[in-house]
């Protein structure tokens, strides 16, 4: 399901774009200081890393609740669409690539004896899918556009 | 399927872009329903053919390898 963006012509949402960074802002900062509760010791380097690491997700998250993004209506018509089929067709090739990709890479660590740590092995696969994703949305948009 | 949308929407001088408008799709879907590559789907087809005041099978024909095959007769 496809979102439809405002018309071209609307107002700029200046003042729920900035809404949205503040409390993305005090989100992030609010996780980073449970964070840095959490060990003292380094309070501040924890807050800062964390806050950093949040403020993303958290602005993104502002934007769709208190932003720009709860003026977004889904597009009914989002299915008759062809960009949605390109995206449905990405998708499931996608999702068939991670599984071969996954078997492989599971008997190649088998047969080689290799020890990755588990959060490697899933930030890989994430990342593989991602990739493998775009590259097949782009393929298509390139050839039936 | 084979159509004539393209000769139509020039004959009334629309761009693709106000076609989509009017048919609520975007322009890239109009785009590859003229170049056969994107076969609408049925309530699309209705809009379509409201639009351009004609019926789904004067705008829209089944290509060659997709027409029915005729089963002999007895």
């Amino acid at each position: 399901m496809t979102a439809t963006p405002p018309a071209a012509g609307a107002r700029p949402f200046s003042r729920d774009l900035v809404r949205a960074w503040v409390v993305g802002l005090l989100v992030a900062g609010a996780l980073g200081a449970a964070a840095g509760l959490a060990r003292p010791e380094d309070f501040w380097l924890v807050f800062g890393v964390f806050t950093a690491c949040c403020l993303g997700p958290c602005i993104g998250l502002a934007w769709l609740v208190v932003g720009p993004g709860r003026r977004v209506q889904i597009d009914a018509r989002a299915q008759e669409n062809v960009e949605t089929r390109w995206v449905e067709k990405a998708a499931s090739g996608a999702l068939f690539d991670v599984l071969a990709a996954a078997g492989l890479l599971a008997a190649a660590m088998s047969i080689l004896g290799l020890d990755v740590p588990g959060d490697v092995v899933l930030l890989g696969i994430w990342g593989f899918a991602l990739v493998d994703g775009g590259l097949r949305f782009a393929v298509l948009r390139h050839r039936e556009a | 399927m084979h159509n004539d949308l393209a000769e139509r929407r020039a004959a009334l001088g629309w761009s693709q872009a106000v076609l989509a408008e009017r048919l609520g799709v975007s322009r890239q879907t109009v785009i590859s329903i003229e170049r056969g590559r994107f076969d609408p789907s049925l309530p699309l087809a209705f809009r379509i053919a409201a639009v351009f005041g004609a019926r789904i099978d004067e705008i829209f024909a089944p290509a060659a390898d997709d027409a029915p095959a005729t089963a002999p007769l007895g």
